[in-house]
């Protein structure tokens, strides 16, 4: 055993000390130079930056409880909701290829597993305790740090204990197997008893009372009990009280490492396909999530229109994207069919309005905000544009396309997708909303403002889309390119400044043409003397008609720069 | 120093079945020290899975596997310590150099003298001017050269190579065939090589199993294998072989083991 400690001592002090010289070595680089400026400064200005005690707000105190007490309260429940989906043990396929046919024991390796995560609990345990610090400046630092370090090795060994305990139900299969969903079950349940039983009117002012009210209610109170005793340990406790935290919480994770040594559960297949969905994470994104021989489509081939042999050639492109998109990972599709109905019922039921009556009117609310959050997130969560071309810009470049009408093509076909999506969304929302709610809704106003919603919509995701697709032209440093994921201090930078980029050419851009257009709009109707319904009409259709001229026209000012794209001389945020 | 046995590799019944499909199915295999097998069959044949089994990095379903005498399942750390896996596509931690790969593995397998060893095989392998690198910094074909390095560090008994060949250049190929053919014979290592190229696994195997859906179709030496098919053509190689046992025919599949 000490061989295997000395050797997992050496892995892991060399890997930190290699992780940290490839950091600094990249800050030689002006864009990750800049984008790690950003990102520390925001850490420090918002996050970390020492308050004076005159002008600390006490009620923060209670804002980090509650929030120290609900991430403790995610951790530990989604140990159990997403344990048998692979989260708690994720092996890396170097781990599986080189540690599985060493000479190792399975709880070797798990050893190697926690001490693989001490370089990120103790960087989580130097932030969050600095953040704290801010907070509560008269709690020292190091024993926040160090109590936050111990509950995440503590916490990483329960999740790890919760992972292998169901996976290893669900590999018995028969009715043993769909034990896996009753902790799922048992906390969907249990969210809704409470927020039944506290009647929480969420959205409302007092937001820290309301939450507090829902974690005091009914059965959640009682699953809170070690996520008290957690954030109590971090905040408060000192002296002997602190010691005796420290023994307790050690103690659990002892007693949780001594559980999953004497199953000894047979972790290796699972970790095999852990491993390879991981590698295809980095490379593929959400795709990824989907096991490769799953994807394979059923029923006929041609379930699309055929769109591409005719018309325009912008329109071949159109027709690319839109079935890329439809064809996005079922993961992808089922949480979006999952959340969306959670998120609405937890409204309906926070809001009482079950008991009010108002249940139609509270989804009609949430699939209003939906649709028009799709305009700001639609270009985030749709990138089957230039973002996922570009790294075939030689393919691109072949095409006998040319340069606008191919950037037409890239930007209309998720814009189209996600303005269909978002006319059924407002169409519903329209459609359900009571008319004996507000005095002067009714169906002919509901339809008015139907049609108002359209042009600008679409005129919204059109410029967006074209603002993201110029910007991995102009500005290809700045984007994420492809589908895999990259994290990391500095790559938070880079989102930042990309994310100031766009706001910079939100306001230059998109709002100057509104006003311009709905100006005139507005100008129009006033000297025809039309009716209120119609000049508002008028000022969105043509402030959304300048909008979309206007990202047009950039797009094809931006054919020069197509044309002489080069993209080995680009340094892209992705392996190629 | 390498543990002589009958059979340094001994798999019997070895079969694998993930949810619900058989990808290893029932196969047996020897092979004694000094010998190298050729496992060869399409793609989807269940090579690469028969090899992960024999190699401990997945448990097989049901069937025994044994390492210079040792027991996979009954004695992990004997036989894992006798052993070696090179995967067909080399994946190797991040943040570590070469020579920091080399060291953490001969820790873990408690190696006296690794530095002796470590220079020995990054020179044999031409890695000696790399040993500071990265990974990230290193060839597809220079990283297979860093993993097949470290499943030799400890001259283990047993040595399974799937697809050793794939990114290396044609004088790692020189390289790679003359460093396997020394470990069967100096050493006494009994090999496994897992390939597609079959002129490869002709020149350097003593042994052939091919394999299709899961189980073996034929195996022995190439005129062993020779003597058992009828209608073959004059002089076969192991290509003709390999196309007449795993193609589709116009009367059906040739699933039946042969001999």
């Amino acid at each position: 055993m000490k061989h295997v400690l000395a050797a997992f001592g050496y892995h892991a002090r060399r890997t930190a000390g290699n992780r940290a010289r490839a950091i600094l070595g990249r800050l030689r680089r002006p864009r990750y130079l800049i984008g790690f400026l950003l990102a520390a400064t925001y850490l420090w200005v918002f996050l970390i930056r020492p308050v004076s005690g005159d002008t600390a707000d006490p009620q923060n105190a209670r804002w980090l409880r509650l929030g120290v007490q609900i991430f403790y309260l995610l951790n530990l429940l989604t140990a159990w909701i997403f344990g048998a989906f692979g989260r708690g043990i994720m092996f890396r396929e170097a781990e599986v290829e080189l540690l599985f046919p060493a000479p190792l024991r399975r709880p070797q390796i798990l050893l190697f597993k926690l001490m693989q995560a001490q370089f990120g609990l103790i960087v989580t345990a130097l932030v969050f305790g600095a953040i704290i610090d801010r907070t509560l400046p008269e709690r020292p630092f190091v024993l926040t740090a160090f109590a936050i370090w111990l509950a995440g090795n503590t916490l990483y060994v329960h999740s790890v204990f919760a992972n292998l305990t169901l996976k290893s139900l669900a590999a018995r299969g028969g009715p043993m197997k769909a034990l896996v969903w009753l902790p799922a079950s048992l906390v969907v349940l249990v969210v809704f008893v409470s927020v039944w039983m506290a009647q929480v009117e969420i959205g409302g002012l007092e937001v820290v009372a309301d939450v507090e009210r829902l974690l005091e209610a009914g059965p959640l109170r009682i699953l809170l009990a070690p996520v008290r005793f957690l954030a109590d340990f971090i905040l408060v406790a000192a002296g002997l009280h602190f010691v005796l935290g420290s023994l307790a919480v050690v103690a659990a994770g002892a007693l949780l490492a001594a559980f999953t040594v004497a199953a000894d559960h047979r972790f290796e297949d699972q970790a095999l396909k852990t491993a390879r969905m991981m590698s295809r994470l980095k490379k593929d994104g959400a795709a990824g999530l989907s096991d490769p021989g799953k994807q394979v489509l059923k029923g006929s081939a041609r379930g699309f229109p055929a769109l591409a042999p005719l018309g325009p050639t912008w329109r071949a492109l159109v027709w690319k994207n839109v079935v890329s998109v439809g064809r996005l990972p079922r993961t992808t599709v089922r949480l979006i069919f999952v959340l969306i109905p959670f998120v609405v019922a937890i409204f309906v039921f926070g809001r009482g309005a079950l008991s009010e009556g108002k249940t139609l009117a509270a989804v009609s609310f949430m699939l209003l905000v939906v649709a028009i959050y799709g305009s700001l997130l639609g270009p985030a969560l749709l990138r089957v544009d230039l973002r996922l071309d570009l790294l075939h810009f030689d393919v691109l470049k072949s095409l006998p396309i040319r340069g606008r009408d191919l950037l037409l093509g890239e930007v209309l076909g998720p814009c189209l997708i996600i303005f269909l999506a978002q006319l059924v969304l407002v169409g519903l929302g329209l459609y359900f909303f009571p008319t004996d709610l507000i005095d002067w809704l009714d169906w002919r106003r509901k339809i008015i403002g139907f049609v108002i919603a359209m042009p600008f919509l679409f005129a919204f995701d059109f410029a967006l889309f074209s603002l993201e697709n110029l910007m991995a032209l102009h500005l290809p440093s700045f984007v994420r390119f492809g589908r895999g994921m990259k994290g990391g201090f500095d790559q938070f930078g880079q989102n930042l400044l990309g994310a100031i980029v766009r706001g910079l050419a939100l306001t230059v851009f998109i709002l100057p043409s509104l006003l311009i257009g709905g100006g005139l709009g507005l100008l129009l109707g006033l000297l025809g003397s039309m009716p209120i319904e119609m000049i508002v009409f008028l000022s969105v259709l043509l402030g959304s008609l300048v909008l979309v001229f206007v990202a047009y026209g950039l797009l094809v000012l931006s054919e020069r720069r197509y044309e002489r794209f080069d993209l080995s001389a680009e340094s892209l945020g992705v392996e190629t | 120093m390498t543990d002589i046995f009958e059979h340094t590799i001994e798999a019997r019944g070895l079969t694998k079945s993930y949810e619900g499909h058989l990808a290893v199915d029932a196969l047996d295999l020897v092979v004694r020290p000094g010998r190298v097998l050729g496992l060869v069959g399409p793609n989807g044949a269940g090579k690469t899975t028969s090899m992960r089994c024999m190699a401990g990095i997945i448990p097989p379903t049901s069937g025994r596997v044994t390492i210079a005498g040792h027991d996979l399942i009954d004695e992990p750390l004997a036989a894992k310590g006798r052993l070696a896996f090179v995967p067909d596509t080399p994946h190797l931690f991040d943040y570590l150099t070469v020579e920091e790969h080399l060291r953490f593995m001969g820790r873990i397998h408690q190696l006296p003298e690794v530095d002796e060893r470590i220079d020995a095989l990054l020179a044999e392998f031409e890695l000696a001017d790399r040993r500071r690198h990265l990974p990230g910094a290193l060839s597809r074909g220079m990283k297979q050269k860093l993993a097949i390095t470290i499943g030799f560090l400890h001259d283990p008994s047993a040595i399974f190579l799937d697809e050793p060949l794939t990114g290396l250049d044609p004088l790692g190929i020189r390289r790679m065939r003359e460093a396997i053919a020394l470990r069967a014979r100096e050493q006494a290592a009994a090999v496994i090589v897992s390939s597609h190229q079959l002129e490869l696994v002709e020149a350097i195997c003593d042994e052939i199993l091919i394999m299709k859906n899961g189980r073996s179709v034929v195996q022995g030496s190439l005129d062993d294998i020779r003597a058992q098919l009828d209608g073959l053509p004059e002089n076969p190689r192991l290509e003709d072989i390999f196309f007449r046992l795993t193609e589709i025919r116009e009367d059906g599949p040739s699933e039946e083991p042969v001999g």
